[in-house]
C-alpha cells in the first residue's frame, strides 16, 4: 500500500508540472507521466446502468479517468495492468445509515451538537465490513434520543485520513419510532462552574413518552430556534441545531404510518423557518402504502429502508391480526417505490450493523419484490450515495468518481458469489487469501542429506510441502522470502523414541489402541522441545507388544503414521520367555498370511470371474441358437407331422367330430418336446448361482461363533476353500454349462492384530528392545532369522559387541539417550560404532522436554569422533527410513513436506545454534521471537 | 530488609529542607565554581577537566580554563559529570489532588495546591530533576492551568519559573459520557469563548440571569427560610466572577498565550487534537496515552513534539486475531520520524517507569541515541514548555541548574551525587538521610 501512495504522491506531482503540458493533448488524453492504473474485467457495473462486458477502467491517483468496454478505451503503453479476467466488478457498497463505531447515546434527549464524527476511530479496523465489499457508510450518532445529533459519511478503509471522511456533517437525525419513547435515562445535568453558589440543576425529565406530545416538544424546539432565541449555558444548543439544518439534511428515523405522517409534517414546518431548501431521509420506514399516491413528493425524499431480515436466523414475528392487512416485507416497498418512480431514491440497509458482512444476500433479497439486478444494485450504490449528498465522489464507476469497487467471483447477487477484493481510492484494503503464499527460505549452505549440497541456495515452500530447493529457484509472484545470512538449511531431525503427545506417559496400551486423534495440541511441551530442531517424533509407550506412532511436533501435532512400528520387548527370562515371543509372533504370522491367502485368492477370484462372465455369455449365446435351431427343427418336424397326419385324416375322410379325438391321443406324442425344453431354459442359470452363494454364506457365519484365532481361522478358511466342489454335484445338469467360480472367504478382522499385517508384510519394522548381548543374539535369530521381519534395536547397550551380527543381519539401531558411556576404562561412541560396522541407525532421546537436547548430544557424539555427516544422516534420512517415512520427511526434496532447520553454522559445530524451525510450511520456533 | 523510609513524620521533613536551605544560603550570596568534572552541556560537545562557574544562580561561564575567582567557593568534582537538571514534562504529583471533580475548570491554577514540600519534590531533587510541569490530571474535560516550578523551595511563589503554563484539555471521555458528547462538550466551551465579549454579556441578563438565579437561591443555608431575602443577591454576581474567569482563561488559551496541554488516550483522539488546534489555532502540547502510537505518523507529519506514556513497552492482544504483538512507542515513533520526549509514571507498581533514567534507557535500548535521550531529559522538554531560554542546557546566562553524576549518565552504576538548582546545592546523597536508612537500617537503632 506504502507502494500505491509513494506513487499517487509522485503522480500528484507530475500532475502539477504537467498541467500545461496537458492541454495539448486535449481533456481526455491521459498525460504521458501520470501512472495509469488500467483494470481489466469480464464485467463491470458502474452501479447506475447495464453492466459492460470485456469492460477496462482506467484509475489516476484514486479517481477513475475512464470506464468502457475494451474496444473504446485507449489504454495507454505505461498503464500498471490489472488483469482480473473474468471477475465481475460492481462499485463499492454505500450504507446509507449504521452505528459503526458508535458506543452509546448521550444521556441528554436533544443534543443536536453531539456529532457522530467525533465517535468514529479513523484507526479502528472495520475489515469485517471492507471484506464484504462495503466501502463508504454513513454513521448515527445514536439509536435511541429524540434528537440524537449529527450523522457522518466515511470510508472504512485508507491510511489517507483527508480521503476517508467524505462528510463530517450529514444529517441532523431525529428519532420518532418506539426507540426514543422509552428512554433508558434521566438526564442529570454537569454540576455548574462553581459548586458551591451554583447548586445542581434540578434532574430532568425526558420529553414524554407519545408520539404527540414528542412532536409537540420538537415543533416547541423549532419554534424557539426560529425567533432566533440563543441559549448558550442551557440544556439545548440552538446554536449547532441552526448550524445543522442550515446544512441541508434531516434524517427521520419513522417505521408506522402516524409516525411518517408526523415526520412529513415536522418536516414541512422546519422547511419554513429556513431558506435553503432541505432535503428529507425517512429511514426504516415500513407502513408506506398511504403515501405512494404522490409520486412528486416521493422522489424528494430519500428512503432508506431496513431489510429486517437477520441472514441465516430464524425468529417468531408476531401472529399478524385476522382483520389486519398483511404485513409488508421490505422488498414489497421498494417495488411499489419503483414503481411510484421513486426508484432513484430508495437504498436499503441491514437490520443491524453485525449483518453488514451480508450486503449482498440482504440485497439479493431485494429481487423478491420484482426489482430488477440493476435496480438492487442501485439501492446498494448510486441510490444511497444521492441521499447521503455524496454521489459526486462515490457510488458509481463512472469518470471522476473514487475508484472504489469490489471484484466479486461472479453475478452480484447470484448464490455463492464472494468477493475476491476491495479497492478503495485505488487501493486494495482486502483481498480473499484463496491460497497460502509461497515462502522462499535462504541461507548461504543447503544440506539436503540425499548426497548434495547447495550453497548460497532456497528453499521454495508452497503450502506444507516443498516446491524446490536450489541455487537458481524460479520465484511465484507473491511469494515473501526469508533470507538467513551465513546460515545453514538442514532437514527437521527425527527423534525415534520420545514422550511427546500426549501431555505425560500412556500406560497400557493394546495393539488394537489407536493414539493418533488423541494427539495434545497447543502443547507447551512439544513448542519447548522442537525448539532444538526435532520436527518429527516417535511416541513409543512402555507395553510389549504396543504400537508406535510418529507425528509432527506443530502447534496442532500432525499424525504421520500410526503404527508406524510395533515394539517388543525381549523378556528379561530369556529361557522361557523368547517361546511365549516366539508364539506371539507365530499367530501373528498366521493371521497375516490368512489375509495375504484371501488377497492372492481373490486376485484369482477376480480373473476367474471375469473369465466365467465371458464363458457364460457365449455358452448362453450358443444355448439360445441351439434352442432356436432345435425348436425351428421341431416345428418343422410338427408341421410335417400334422401334414401327415392331415393326409392320413383326409385319407380315413373323417368329419371335424374326428378332429377332437385326436386331441387326447396326441398327448402321447406330445410329452416329447416338453422335457427336452425344460433342461434348456433351468440348467445355465440357477444350478450354479446356488452353489456360489451358499457356501459364500455359510463360512463367514462359521468364524464369527468360533473363537477369533488367527490359527483356527486359517484352518477353517482352508476347509471351507473346498467346500463349494463338494456342493457343485448339486446342481450337476449339464456339463458343458461353465462354472462360476467361487468367492474366497474373508478372514475375520481383530482389531488387535492388524498391526501385524504390516508388520509381517515388512511394511513396518519391529521395535525390539533388548539390552546385553544374550537378548540381543536371541531377537536377532527370532525376529530377522525366523520371521524375516525388518527390525530395528533400542535400548541395546551391548550392541556394539555383536555390531558385525547386526550388520550381518541387516539390523538397525536406535541410539540413544546415551551415546557415549564409558565401559571398563574405555569410551564407546555407540553411533560411532554403528557407522564404523555398516549398521544403520537412528537417535532416541526417550525424554518429553529433552527431545530439545537430542541434536546436543549428538553433537557430543561427533565431538567424539562420530562423523558429521552420519550424525546428519542419523538425525534424518536414515530415520526416515528406518520407520518407511522416507517419502515425505527426512531429506530436503521437492514434494517432501517442509520441515527446515535454520542453524547459524554447520551443524554439530560447537558454535552452531538453532536459529528457526519450520514444520509443515509453518514457522513454530524463531530464536529471539517471543514463544 | 526493613524498610522504614515511609514511617519518617513530616515536621522532621520539614527540618532537613530548612536545614539545607539555611546552610546554602550563604553558598548562593558567594560564587560558586565546579571543578574537573567531564561536563556534558547538552548544547555543544563534551568539555573534559572543565569548570563552571555560577553567580547569583545562574551560569557565568563554562570552559576548560576558566579562571575561579578566590571569593568562589570550589566544589571539586573531579572524575565527575555534570548534566543540566532534568525537567520533568508532565505530572499530576506535587499537589494535594490531580483532578477536580467538576470536569469543566479553565478558571482553576495548580500553584494554589503545589505543596513544597510533597515527597515528589524531594525525590525529584535526589533524582536529578530540578524543574517540574505541574499539570491537571487526565480526568478532566478542561482541566485547570498548570505551572512550571523548580523542584526546590520553601513557598510556591519562589519556585514558580512560570505561572500560567497551559491550560490542561483531556480527549478521554470523562465518567458516564461518550466521546461524541464528551468532544461536542467540548467544542461547545470553546465556540462559547470564541465568540466575541458583548454578544454573550447582552444576552444573559435578559433571558439567563432570572431562571438560573432561582434555583441558586434555595440551597442557600445562609439565606434563611425566605427566599426573598437580600442575600440571595450576590450569588448571580459570584458565578459571574467564575463565568468571567473561565472566560479570561479560555480566551487566553485561543489567543495562543497560554499552550494547550491536551491529553490523548488513543490514536482517534490525536485525529481530534489536530482538528481542534486547527479549529481554534491553539497552541498544543499533545500528551499521549500508550495507546496512540497508531497516530505517531499524524504527529510526525506535523512535526509536532509530543510527550509520550510512561508506559513505553507493552505487549497488546490484536481484538480480532487474538495475536499479542509488542508494542514499543519509543521505536514506532522514532520510525514515524516524529520526535518526543518522555514523562514518568505519578503511580503504579512497575517501579521504572518512575524515573526518567529507566525511560531514557529504555529508549536507548531500543534504537535511540543516548545524547538524543539526553537531549530529550532536558533540552527537548524545556524547548517543548518554552521555557528553554532559561533551563535545560549548560549555557552561559542559563540557570544554574545542574545535577552532579557519580559516572556516565544512563548507567547503571550512576547515581547522583549532588543536585544544584539556581546556584544552591539542594541535594547531596552523602546527606541524604533516607537513602542511607535504606541501605543501612542498623544504623539507625544505634
Amino acid at each position: 500500500m506504502s507502494n500505491m501512495q509513494c506513487i499517487r504522491l509522485a503522480s500528484r506531482l507530475l500532475i502539477a508540472v504537467s498541467l500545461t503540458a496537458s492541454g495539448l493533448f486535449g481533456s481526455t488524453a491521459v498525460n504521458a507521466d501520470e501512472q495509469v492504473h488500467a483494470f481489466y474485467v469480464g464485467k463491470l457495473w458502474p452501479g447506475n446502468a447495464e453492466p459492460v462486458t470485456d469492460a477496462v477502467m482506467l484509475v489516476v491517483d484514486g479517481k477513475i479517468r475512464a470506464v468502457g468496454a475494451r474496444s473504446t478505451i485507449e489504454v495507454p503503453e505505461s498503464a500498471v495492468r490489472h488483469e482480473l479476467q473474468d471477475a465481475v466488478v460492481v462499485p463499492g457498497f454505500v450504507i446509507a445509515e449504521t452505528s459503526i463505531g458508535i458506543a452509546s447515546d448521550d444521556e441528554r434527549t436533544l443534543t443536536p451538537e453531539v456529532r457522530a464524527i467525533d465517535g468514529f476511530d479513523l484507526f479502528g479496523d472495520y475489515s469485517r465490513y471492507v471484506a464484504a465489499g462495503v466501502t463508504t457508510v454513513q454513521i448515527s450518532p445514536g439509536q435511541a434520543r429524540l434528537m440524537p445529533g449529527q450523522g457522518a459519511v466515511v470510508k472504512l478503509a485508507g491510511d489517507d485520513h483527508s480521503r476517508r471522511i467524505l462528510r463530517p456533517q450529514e444529517s441532523l437525525r431525529l428519532v420518532l419510532s418506539s426507540e426514543s419513547a422509552s428512554a433508558p435515562r434521566i438526564y442529570e445535568p454537569p454540576v455548574g462552574a462553581v459548586s458551591v453558589d451554583n447548586p445542581l440543576d434540578p434532574t430532568q425529565p425526558q420529553i414524554a413518552q407519545s408520539l404527540s406530545a414528542r412532536v409537540a416538544g420538537l415543533r416547541a424546539v423549532f419554534a424557539a430556534a426560529r425567533t432566533g432565541e440563543s441559549d448558550n449555558s442551557g440544556a439545548f444548543d440552538f446554536d449547532a441545531f441552526r448550524q445543522n439544518v442550515s446544512l441541508g439534511r434531516i434524517r427521520i428515523k419513522a417505521r408506522t404510518s402516524a409516525e411518517i405522517r408526523a415526520s412529513l409534517m415536522l418536516f414541512a414546518e422546519l422547511q419554513k423557518s429556513v431558506d435553503t431548501k432541505l432535503q428529507l431521509i425517512l429511514t426504516d420506514s415500513a407502513e408506506l402504502d398511504a403515501f405512494l399516491s404522490d409520486a412528486e413528493r416521493l422522489k424528494s425524499i430519500g428512503f432508506v429502508l431496513n431489510a429486517d431480515v437477520r441472514p441465516g436466523q430464524v425468529l417468531n414475528p408476531a401472529l399478524p391480526d385476522e382483520d389486519e392487512q398483511p404485513k409488508k416485507q421490505a422488498w414489497d416497498n421498494a417495488a411499489s417505490l419503483f414503481e411510484a418512480g421513486a426508484g432513484e431514491s430508495v437504498a436499503v440497509r441491514p437490520a443491524s450493523d453485525s449483518d453488514l458482512n451480508d450486503v449482498l444476500f440482504l440485497a439479493g433479497l431485494f429481487t423478491r419484490g420484482g426489482t430488477s439486478q440493476l435496480n438492487v444494485l442501485k439501492m446498494l450504490t448510486a441510490n444511497p450515495a444521492r441521499i447521503l449528498g455524496v454521489d459526486a465522489t462515490v457510488g458509481t464507476l463512472t469518470a471522476d468518481h473514487d475508484a472504489d469497487f469490489v471484484v466479486l467471483s461472479g453475478d452480484p447477487f447470484a448464490s455463492g458469489t464472494l468477493v475476491e477484493s476491495t479497492w478503495i481510492n485505488g487501493e486494495r484494503v482486502y483481498h480473499r487469501e484463496a491460497a497460502k503464499r509461497a515462502t522462499l527460505v535462504q541461507a548461504d549452505t543447503i544440506y539436503t542429506t540425499n548426497g548434495s549440497t547447495v550453497s548460497d541456495g532456497g528453499v521454495l515452500v508452497a503450502g506444507s510441502k516443498i516446491q524446490a530447493v536450489g541455487s537458481s529457484v524460479s520465484i511465484p509472484e507473491d511469494v515473501s522470502i526469508r533470507r538467513f545470512p551465513g546460515a545453514v538449511i538442514v532437514p527437521g531431525f527425527v527423534d525415534l523414541g520420545t514422550g511427546l503427545g500426549f501431555g505425560g506417559s500412556v500406560s497400557r496400551v493394546s495393539l488394537g489402541t489407536t493414539l493418533g486423534d488423541r494427539l495434545a495440541s497447543d502443547d507447551r511441551t512439544i513448542a519447548f522441545a522442537r525448539q532444538g530442531g526435532v520436527t518429527t517424533a516417535v511416541f513409543a509407550g512402555s507395553d510389549s507388544p504396543s504400537p508406535l506412532l510418529a507425528f509432527k511436533l506443530g502447534d496442532t501435532p500432525r499424525l504421520l503414521k500410526e503404527p508406524v512400528a510395533i515394539r517388543f520387548s525381549m523378556p528379561s527370562n530369556l529361557t522361557s520367555g523368547v517361546s511365549g515371543l516366539q508364539r506371539t509372533l507365530a499367530s501373528a504370522k498366521a493371521y497375516a498370511d490368512a489375509w495375504t491367502k484371501y488377497d492372492a485368492e481373490m486376485v484369482t477370484y477376480q480373473n476367474q470371474l471375469k473369465d466365467y462372465e465371458v464363458a457364460l455369455a457365449k455358452y448362453e449365446a450358443e444355448k439360445k441358437a441351439a434352442a432356436e435351431k432345435k425348436a425351428e427343427e421341431e416345428k418343422k418336424a410338427a408341421e410335417e407331422q400334422k401334414a401327415e397326419e392331415a393326409k392320413k385324416a383326409a385319407g380315413n375322410s373323417s368329419g371335424p367330430k374326428d378332429e377332437s379325438k385326436p386331441v387326447g391321443e396326441v398327448k402321447t406324442p406330445a410329452p416329447t418336446p416338453a422335457p427336452t425344453e425344460k433342461p434348456v431354459e433351468k440348467p445355465p442359470e440357477k444350478p450354479p448361482e446356488t452353489p456360489a452363494e451358499k457356501p459364500a454364506e455359510k463360512p463367514a457365519d462359521k468364524p464369527a461363533d468360533t473363537k477369533t484365532d488367527g490359527s483356527t481361522l486359517a484352518t477353517t478358511g482352508q476347509s471351507e476353500a473346498g467346500k463349494p466342489e463338494a456342493g457343485k454335484p448339486e446342481a450337476e445338469v449339464d456339463p458343458n454349462a461353465p462354472v462360476k467360480p467361487t468367492e474366497p472367504k474373508k478372514p475375520q478382522v481383530v482389531a488387535a492384530s492388524e498391526p501385524y499385517r504390516a508388520l509381517m508384510a515388512g511394511s513396518i519394522p519391529a521395535v525390539v528392545e533388548a539390552r546385553n548381548v544374550n537378548a540381543i543374539t536371541a531377537a536377532v535369530k527370532l525376529f530377522r532369522e525366523e520371521f524375516r521381519l525388518k527390525m530395528i534395536l533400542v535400548g541395546a547397550d551391548d550392541a556394539y559387541r555383536v555390531a558385525d551380527l547386526l550388520a550381518k543381519h541387516e539390523v538397525s539401531v536406535s541410539v540413544g539417550p546415551t551415546l557415549v558411556s564409558r565401559v571398563e576404562n574405555s569410551v564407546v561412541n555407540m553411533p560411532q560404532v554403528m557407522a564404523n560396522h555398516q549398521v544403520a541407525f537412528a537417535f532416541q532421546s526417550n525424554a518429553t522436554t529433552g527431545v530439545q537436547q537430542l541434536p546436543m548430544a549428538v553433537q557430543y557424539a561427533v565431538f567424539r569422533g562420530l562423523g558429521p555427516a552420519d550424525a546428519l544422516n542419523g538425525l534424518t534420512e536414515s530415520a526416515a527410513t528406518l520407520l518407511s517415512l522416507q517419502s515425505s520427511i527426512g531429506s530436503l526434496e521437492p514434494g517432501k513436506d517442509a520441515d527446515l532447520v535454520v542453524m547459524s553454522g554447520p551443524p554439530f559445530e560447537p558454535s552452531s545454534e538453532v536459529l528457526a524451525v519450520m514444520i509443515d510450511g509453518e514457522w513454530v520456533y524463531e530464536r529471539g521471537a517471543k514463544p | 530488609m526493613k524498610i522504614q523510609v515511609p514511617l519518617i513524620s513530616r515536621p522532621w521533613k520539614i527540618a532537613v529542607v530548612l536545614l539545607l536551605a539555611g546552610s546554602t544560603t550563604a553558598i548562593a550570596q558567594d560564587r560558586l565554581a565546579l571543578r574537573g568534572a567531564t561536563i556534558i552541556p547538552i548544547v555543544g560537545e563534551r568539555i573534559v577537566g572543565g569548570t563552571i562557574l555560577i553567580s547569583d544562580g545562574r551560569i557565568e561561564a563554562v570552559g576548560k580554563d576558566i579562571e575561579i575567582p578566590v571569593e568562589a567557593k570550589v566544589i571539586d568534582a573531579t572524575g565527575r559529570f555534570i548534566m543540566p537538571g532534568m525537567i520533568n514534562v508532565h505530572s499530576a504529583a506535587g499537589m494535594s489532588q490531580a483532578n477536580e471533580q467538576n470536569a469543566n475548570v479553565p478558571f482553576l491554577s495548580v500553584v494554589d495546591s503545589i505543596d513544597p514540600i510533597a515527597d515528589f519534590f524531594e525525590e525529584s531533587r535526589r533524582n536529578g530533576v530540578t524543574t517540574a510541569a505541574v499539570v491537571p490530571g487526565n480526568s478532566t474535560m478542561i482541566g485547570g492551568r498548570a505551572a512550571i516550578v523548580k523542584t526546590a523551595g520553601s513557598y510556591v511563589n519562589d519556585m514558580l519559573v512560570k505561572r500560567d503554563a497551559g491550560i490542561k484539555i483531556s480527549l478521554a471521555p470523562t465518567t458516564g459520557t461518550s466521546r461524541m458528547s464528551h468532544f461536542a462538550r467540548l467544542r461547545r466551551e470553546l465556540l462559547k469563548a470564541q465568540k466575541p465579549e458583548e454578544e454573550t454579556s447582552i444576552e444573559k441578563p435578559a433571558e439567563e440571569v432570572k431562571p438560573e438565579g432561582e434555583p441558586a437561591e434555595a440551597p442557600k443555608p445562609e439565606g434563611g427560610e425566605t427566599p426573598e431575602t437580600p442575600g440571595a443577591t450576590p450569588a448571580p454576581s459570584a458565578q459571574a466572577e467564575t463565568e468571567k474567569a473561565t472566560r479570561e482563561a479560555l480566551v487566553s488559551l485561543l489567543k495562543g498565550e497560554m499552550p494547550a496541554i491536551i491529553y490523548c488516550e488513543t490514536s482517534m483522539d490525536v485525529s481530534q487534537a489536530l482538528a481542534l488546534v486547527d479549529e481554534f489555532k491553539l497552541k498544543p502540547i499533545l500528551v499521549l496515552g500508550r495507546d496512540c502510537y497508531k497516530a505517531a505518523k499524524l504527529v510526525a507529519d506535523r512535526k509536532l513534539p509530543v510527550v509520550l506514556d510512561s508506559t513505553m513497552v507493552y505487549w497488546r492482544t490484536d481484538p480480532i486475531t487474538r495475536k499479542e504483538e509488542k508494542i514499543v512507542l519509543p521505536k514506532i515513533f522514532s520510525d514515524a520520524g516524529a520526535s518526543y520526549v518522555f514523562q514518568v509514571a505519578d503511580s503504579g507498581t512497575s517501579l521504572g517507569t518512575h524515573y526518567y533514567w529507566y525511560q531514557a534507557t529504555t529508549a536507548v535500548r531500543y534504537g535511540m541515541s543516548a545524547d538524543a535521550a539526553l537531549k530529550a531529559l532536558t533540552f527537548d522538554s524545556a524547548k517543548l514548555l518554552g521555557i528553554d531560554d532559561s533551563v535545560g542546557s549548560i549555557e552561559t546566562g542559563k540557570d544554574a541548574d545542574l545535577v552532579i553524576l557519580s559516572g556516565e549518565p544512563l548507567s547503571v552504576s550512576t547515581w547522583v551525587e549532588t543536585t544544584i538548582v539556581g546556584g544552591k546545592v539542594v541535594y547531596q546523597k552523602s546527606e541524604d538521610a533516607e537513602l542511607r536508612l535504606l541501605f543501612n537500617p542498623e544504623e539507625d537503632t544505634n
